[in-house]
């Protein structure tokens, strides 16, 4: 198969449809959304979606919800955990478990 | 039942002699549990939810009619913390049950709700979910001082009328506002009101799905029937075929709504005045507490702080209580007859009550310290500052408290435990807790490395005493990393784990808070524990002073007839030695002690230390008192004496020195990794909530010291 034949032509939902190029747009996806892992000290984001079920009900419980600001407060001293402040209450969260809340500027 | 029928039996039930029962629930950090103080008092107690290890924690309030002036009592019931009624982990699955189940013992006939009025819209969310049970429900504003130094205002009568259930503030803390608590207690008596709900259920799940659930679960509600029917089907394969595809997204779905109604009752009802003044106090510690190098000085502070007093300050009222229990056996021992009833009650139950009693300093300071650490917010750091060294081995950044405190004793050490919620990183801890060298571990290395290393050897500055006492240290510490690794891959758990928390807000701790705790631990330690310590003793008492009648008539004969030979004072003092020493070696213990010395000889011990080695089961330093009484040295105290004379000791046969180095260090190796502590194993079975745990501890550590004790006794003889 030719891949240089593959343009970007679609937009990203005609994309998805098609099972073969599903690697372009996961691709993509990862380009344009952050996750809160890649989130520096003292940053601000905006919430705007969960990538994890369990976790996803667990932080909208405490109220972390998409649209919400969650802003990078502490990183514990080995690097690992982070702690965010969102909605005036801190939530600490590892480095993999802050991979599954997608962010945006 | 539904609807009105639900109020109209509550009215009844004002009237009978029944205490109405109250529940109070609350999102973890709410103030519920200060609460609950300040409405029971001391009239409270904990227990266990039945088959998890779940504090229970109930207690009874009376309360005056504001109407009849009539005093009445109320049960409540403290229920563990929750942030909503999807239960994700055991505390919550323990709060739902409770509330959810007509048929459990506690099931509540008033909710009362508490939230933390300073962060009232997030608390909100659970508020809502209860309120809409459609069951009695009283929503309490605890904490009503922090929201307004923080410039929240709450128009409480607003409140009211918007989430349709009396709305009441209260600051548990400084114990303002309980009476009025109290009072809203009789909300129900006379006002019989149908409510109508907060959620609208056609947002969240198919219309007609949810009253054909309602008509067939019938619950007070039909959200009520909706969380009845979800949580059937998360136990029952079977419904969950057809049920299942309505409740996708359910959960997030009623958690969004809510969030947004709550937000439109906010609006009506909260003014925001000024900037939040807790959270940059908090901001301003926490940046000192998570620095990189200031961060672990603390923490390292503040464990030194915790060992050294329970270390050393335990050491002078567990000095009193010994000294008080040998004053009062000593006493039984003159004035009582010598027969069965009083070596029962002196050597058995005596011996029994002082090896309990003794732990109360240490379990009492312990969860004083933890209890202010809890209180003050500095708890759910140390878990952020560790978690990623002690995730590595499976522990979790909690489990650092239990094992320090375990080198000072592993008692109190496993009951810390229930800080940890994650159920298999506490199994974890509880296991390898007592690998750490507990303080009743240092009489005996003190007296084997005295034998081994007669003179003050020195290399360099170091004395090599010293050096080896804390290579045994070092020793229990890496062994026990080393045991939770392979734990780690051995124990399975469904459980997903999720490190996710809040960090509250620094508060200052309160005492009676504190004192509460420590006296609650120290109860449920006498009561549950103590029993089981008991029973050991008691068996142990007899395996020690009785044995087969034949031979202890011999001694017994030959005793007496030497006895009345004897007309010197010390004489008869010797006399009485040896005929203890002679006893000691023919009791069932001795014969124990005969049989088991095969398995023991690949170690290098004789059936004399095989006697210690099970009168150490009590605990660990009665192995020396063991070995003073077979040696035949008077003062059971006197180290030197008992060190002298097992440095004498011949093999029979061989002619060679019994204690030599090979020995000495098996013997070491043997008491550093064997599960020698009843009270350990008596806790670990109350914590863990089976024999099965104890069991498999006191088997893989037994196993671990028969190993190191083979390894090195083999490789040095």
């Amino acid at each position: 198969m030719n891949n240089s034949t593959v343009t970007p032509k679609y937009t990203p939902n005609e994309v998805f449809k098609k099972p073969v190029l599903n690697f372009i747009f996961v691709r993509e996806m990862k380009a344009i959304s952050k996750t809160l892992a890649q989130l520096l000290k003292g940053e601000s984001a905006t919430i705007s979606s969960f990538s994890d079920d369990l976790l996803a009900l667990k932080l909208i419980e405490m109220g972390c919800i998409p649209g919400e600001t969650i802003t990078l407060q502490h990183v514990a001293p080995l690097g690992c955990p982070y702690a965010f402040e969102v909605n005036g209450i801190l939530v600490s969260l590892r480095k993999s478990e802050a991979q599954f809340v997608l962010i945006s500027k | 039942m539904s609807g009105t029928s639900l109020f109209l039996n509550l009215q009844q039930k004002f009237s009978s002699k029944e205490p109405l029962k109250i529940a109070l629930v609350g999102n973890p950090n709410c103030g519920k549990s200060t609460l609950f103080n300040a409405l029971t008092g001391l009239h409270q107690k904990t227990g266990n939810y039945p088959g998890v290890t779940v504090d229970k924690k109930t207690g009874v309030c009376k309360a005056q009619n504001p109407i009849t002036k009539q005093i009445q009592w109320f049960r409540l019931i403290d229920l563990p913390g929750t942030y909503s009624l999807f239960p994700k982990s055991l505390d919550e699955q323990v709060s739902f049950s409770v509330l959810m189940d007509e048929k459990n013992v506690d099931y509540p006939d008033i909710i009362l709700i508490v939230v933390d009025a300073s962060n009232l819209k997030r608390h909100l969310l659970l508020a809502t979910q209860l309120i809409d049970l459609g069951r009695p429900c009283i929503l309490v504003l605890n904490m009503i001082d922090a929201a307004t130094e923080n410039g929240i205002e709450i128009d409480l009568d607003r409140l009211s009328e918007l989430v349709q259930v009396p709305v009441v503030s209260c600051n548990a803390r400084q114990n303002e506002g309980i009476d009025g608590v109290k009072k809203t207690f009789f909300a129900f008596e006379k006002d019989v009101k149908s409510q109508q709900g907060l959620i609208n259920i056609q947002a969240i799940v198919n219309k007609d799905y949810a009253e054909s659930v309602h008509r067939f679960i019938s619950q007070t509600s039909t959200y009520a029937s909706l969380l009845k029917q979800r949580s059937n089907i998360e136990k029952d394969e079977n419904l969950n075929i057809y049920n299942q595809k309505f409740f996708t997204g359910f959960e997030s779905r009623d958690m969004l709504f809510r969030f947004e109604k709550i937000k439109k009752i906010s609006l009506d009802c909260v003014n925001y005045t000024t900037v939040r003044k807790d959270l940059k106090t908090t901001d301003r510690l926490d940046r000192a507490i998570t620095h990189p190098f200031w961060g672990f000085v603390i923490f390292i502070g503040v464990l030194f702080l915790i060992f050294q007093s329970i270390f050393y300050l335990a050491e002078f009222p567990m000095q009193w209580i010994e000294t008080g229990f040998s004053f009062i056996t000593q006493k039984a021992k003159q004035y009582l007859p010598n027969n069965f009833l009083t070596s029962l009650f002196t050597n058995g139950i005596l011996a029994g009550l002082s090896g309990i009693v003794v732990f109360v300093p240490q379990i009492a300071l312990l969860f004083g310290f933890i209890s202010l650490l809890e209180d003050s917010g500095y708890m759910a750091r140390v878990s952020f500052i560790m978690d990623k060294l002690m995730r590595k081995v499976g522990l979790n950044g909690r489990s650092v408290i239990p094992l320090i405190s375990g080198m000072a004793c592993a008692v109190p050490a496993i009951m810390s435990t229930r800080t940890i919620s994650n159920k298999k990183e506490r199994l974890v801890t509880i296991l390898i807790t007592p690998l750490m060298s507990c303080s009743a571990r240092l009489p005996v290395y003190t007296l084997l490395i005295g034998i081994m290393i007669p003179s003050s050897y020195r290399i360099g500055f170091f004395d090599v005493k010293g050096l080896l006492l804390t290579a045994l240290y070092l020793m229990g510490i890496v062994v026990a990393i080393a045991v939770a690794a392979v734990l780690k891959y051995i124990l399975k758990t469904k459980e997903r784990s999720f490190f996710m928390m809040e960090l509250p807000v620094y508060r200052i701790p309160q005492l009676k808070t504190v004192l509460l705790t420590m006296f609650d631990k120290v109860k449920v330690f006498l009561l549950d524990a103590g029993k089981v310590i008991m029973v050991i003793s008691i068996v142990l008492w007899f395996l020690t002073s009785y044995g087969p009648p034949k031979e202890f008539a011999i001694i017994n004969k030959n005793y007496t007839e030497a006895m009345a030979k004897a007309d010197i004072d010390s004489l008869k003092k010797e006399l009485t030695i040896a005929m203890e020493t002679q006893k000691l070696q023919a009791s069932y213990a001795g014969h124990l002690g005969k049989i088991i010395e095969p398995a023991i000889k690949p170690l290098g011990f004789d059936w004399k230390i095989g006697i210690s080695l099970i009168t150490s089961i009590a605990a660990r330093e009665v192995f020396v008192g063991t070995m003073a009484t077979l040696y035949q040295s008077g003062d059971k105290e006197d180290n030197i004496s008992i060190r002298q004379k097992m440095m004498c000791e011949k093999n029979p046969t061989t002619g060679k020195l019994v204690y030599n180095f090979a020995v000495c260090l098996s013997l070491l190796m043997f008491y550093a990794f064997a599960m020698q502590c009843m009270s350990t194993l008596a806790v670990v079975k109350r914590e863990t909530n089976s024999y099965k745990w104890p069991i498999i501890q006191f088997v893989y550590m037994s196993i671990l010291a028969y190993a190191a004790s083979l390894l090195v006794y083999q490789l040095l003889k």
